[in-house]
């Protein structure tokens, strides 16, 4: 057996006994929640509860843990390791998984050793640091996953040759209906913090009898507060056309706050006409609120929309995106050690073949 | 079987004229018209022939309505005290016979009362109208208004000596708190209502809106109380008088009993 064999067989051997890493580069969140990088804290404790080893991956030393925001220190638990330190080694038997905006991560990772993969939560940022004319075929990545069906049609469409996986996010049970009756307080979430104080004074000004209404900016607030502070609300607003997914709106259905929203360009998965007031543009919620508060207020709401968020109830659970989690790595794992007992195969029939068909697989090796 | 409210309506009547039919039509078939009705209602008014016939041979069909004279039906306070002390229900509330209550009033204190059993006045959001129905602004609302009060949706001490516009009509009321504290006291003018709510604040009794319309108040129907204080000139009443009864109202709460007033203004 060729040193080379031996070296896949030792990976292969790792791979079966979950001696590897999966290293998830990961944002600073800089003490703000930020919901995308919530969930990669989140896939990591499900794969080190499954007996793989996460690693976070953070660019710089310095780096804050979402301990705080997150709510649990269970999470920083996880081994973190910086991009800046020299104690990073990476093996072909270990995967690196990179968020869709870090397209130069993509790039200064392609000579590395490892399995990388895409994670794209949000379309909007694919672009971002893509230089134009790249793709990130160009950068070795041929896999990605993604949150919902919308958002994979559209990485299909930029990105035809890569393989777009679907392992949908959750939303964590604690958002659920108040016990006691809705207030009259509006949670409101814009994508542009302006658009939030728009909305606000135009409802003021259009609505002078409702100048007695809270308005709950939901940024920046611990998820479990924030859990607590939305089923409080009567109604909720949100405004991010752009967004790919939509956990707002979600956790406000969950919540049992109306919703009033604009129409996101990428329509999500769980888009219902029935379950939220849908609008087209930013200038419309104002009006939207005043109408649909004079409802509340004299229990004239529709019953459609009373009911239809009820279906969301069950929908998007932490059981199913837990073992949606941990199916996607078993089978990527299973797949990479089929691709290494195939690069096996060719480096033993190399005497009649002289040019591989997995060089790369086999180069890892080298 | 319908769900009992354990609530009385009192209906203060002081006459009926033929104007004042339709508004009392409303009235009446608001109360038919809730999902949860009253216990009872009981209508106080003045002994006058012509409107006790009128009453005598109404339809009040499905609700349970007694009648009372009062012969202090000239006050509005009286009435309320007098009607107060006949109600046999936990709660009471009183309708003025130009308003409306709305359909769901009632099944809200039921659902209220589960999750804050504390309270022992419900207010309602009032939607105040003019005579023509055209909308005039809320009431009650303001407890609902970010560092209003101490506590979100419920009426403080201080958050009323500072704001008086608060409304009794409509509001469900603990008959046993109204009627131990003193009720309404008839000498003060204008300010009685506000009285009323500062002496049962201050004595400690819970006070919530509820962020629901449950009543339409009808705003200065002619020959109406408060249109006689703006418009009448032997009963009119002017700023300086009205700032007066205000503070007055600020001096009483203390007391549960009506002490002398003299009026100097």
């Amino acid at each position: 057996m060729s040193q080379q064999t031996e070296k896949i067989n030792a990976a292969i051997q790792k791979l079966k006994s979950k001696d590897f890493k999966i290293y998830f580069f990961t944002m600073d969140s800089r003490g703000n929640p930020v919901a995308s990088v919530n969930t990669i804290y989140t896939w990591a404790k499900y794969l080190k509860d499954a007996g793989y080893n996460p690693v976070i991956l953070h660019e710089k030393k310095e780096y804050t843990k979402p301990d705080k925001w997150m709510g649990s220190t269970e999470y920083t638990e996880i081994e973190h390791k910086s991009a800046d330190t020299k104690d990073v080694n990476m093996f072909p038997q270990d995967f690196l998984i990179i968020p869709e905006m870090f397209s130069n991560v993509m790039e200064s990772t392609k000579t590395m050793p490892v399995k990388r993969i895409v994670l794209c939560q949000s379309y909007d940022y694919i672009l971002e640091f893509l230089k134009p004319g790249e793709q990130w075929l160009n950068y070795n990545i041929n896999e990605c996953i993604t949150t919902c069906e919308s958002q994979q049609k559209y990485l299909q469409y930029l990105f035809p040759q890569v393989k777009v996986n679907i392992v949908p996010i959750s939303i964590p049970k604690y958002f659920n209906d108040s016990d006691k009756p809705k207030k009259p307080i509006f949670a409101i979430h814009t994508r542009d913090p302006r658009n939030a104080m728009k909305i606000i004074k135009t409802f003021f000004l259009r609505f002078p009898q409702y100048r007695w209404i809270t308005f709950r900016d939901m940024r920046g607030i611990k998820r479990e507060d924030f859990a607590k502070g939305l089923k409080e609300c009567c109604i909720s607003i949100w405004d991010d056309k752009q967004s790919g997914f939509g956990t707002f709106p979600l956790e406000a259905l969950k919540s049992k706050s109306t919703l009033i929203a604009t129409r996101p360009t990428v329509m999500t998965d769980w888009y219902d006409e029935k379950a939220a007031v849908w609008v087209n543009d930013t200038i419309d919620i104002a009006d939207a609120i005043g109408k649909t508060f004079s409802a509340w207020l004299e229990d004239l709401i529709p019953e459609e929309l009373i009911t239809t968020p009820e279906k969301y109830k069950d929908m998007y659970t932490p059981e199913a995106e837990q073992s949606a989690v941990i199916e996607f790595f078993d089978k990527l794992i299973e797949s990479r050690i089929g691709e290494f007992e195939g690069a096996i195969k060719e480096i033993e029939s190399q005497v009649q073949v002289q040019t591989p068909n997995n060089p790369d697989v086999i180069n890892l090796f080298d | 079987m319908e769900e009992k409210s354990n609530i009385t309506v009192i209906i203060p009547l002081n006459g009926l004229t033929e104007n004042d039919v339709p508004y009392f039509e409303r009235a009446i078939n608001s109360l038919k018209n809730m999902e949860t009705k009253p216990d009872e209602v009981i209508i106080t008014m003045c002994n006058c022939p012509d409107m006790n016939q009128f009453i005598e041979a109404y339809d009040f069909n499905g609700l349970n309505v007694s009648k009372i004279i009062n012969p202090d039906a000239n006050s509005f306070a009286k009435q309320i005290n007098f009607a107060a002390k006949n109600v046999k229900t936990k709660y009471f509330s009183v309708l003025e016979f130009d308003d409306e209550y709305t359909k769901k009033w009632f099944s809200r204190i039921k659902e209220y009362e589960k999750h804050y059993p504390e309270v022992k006045i419900w207010l309602p959001i009032v939607v105040d109208i003019n005579p023509d129905k055209t909308f005039l602004g809320l009431t009650n609302e303001a407890v609902w208004a970010m560092n209003f009060g101490d506590e979100l949706g419920f009426l403080d001490e201080q958050a009323l000596n500072n704001f008086p516009n608060f409304q009794t009509s409509g509001a469900v009321i603990e008959t046993n708190s109204f009627v131990d504290f003193g009720g309404f006291k008839s000498n003060i003018k204008l300010t009685f209502i506000y009285e009323l709510l500062l002496r049962l604040v201050h004595q400690d009794v819970k006070t919530m809106t509820i962020p629901k319309v449950g009543y339409i108040h009808t705003n200065f129907r002619e020959n109406s109380l408060f249109w006689n204080y703006k418009t009448n000139k032997e009963l009119a009443i002017s700023p300086k008088e009205a700032d007066f009864w205000i503070q007055t109202a600020r001096k009483e709460y203390f007391y549960p009993y009506e002490r002398e007033i003299t009026v100097e203004v």
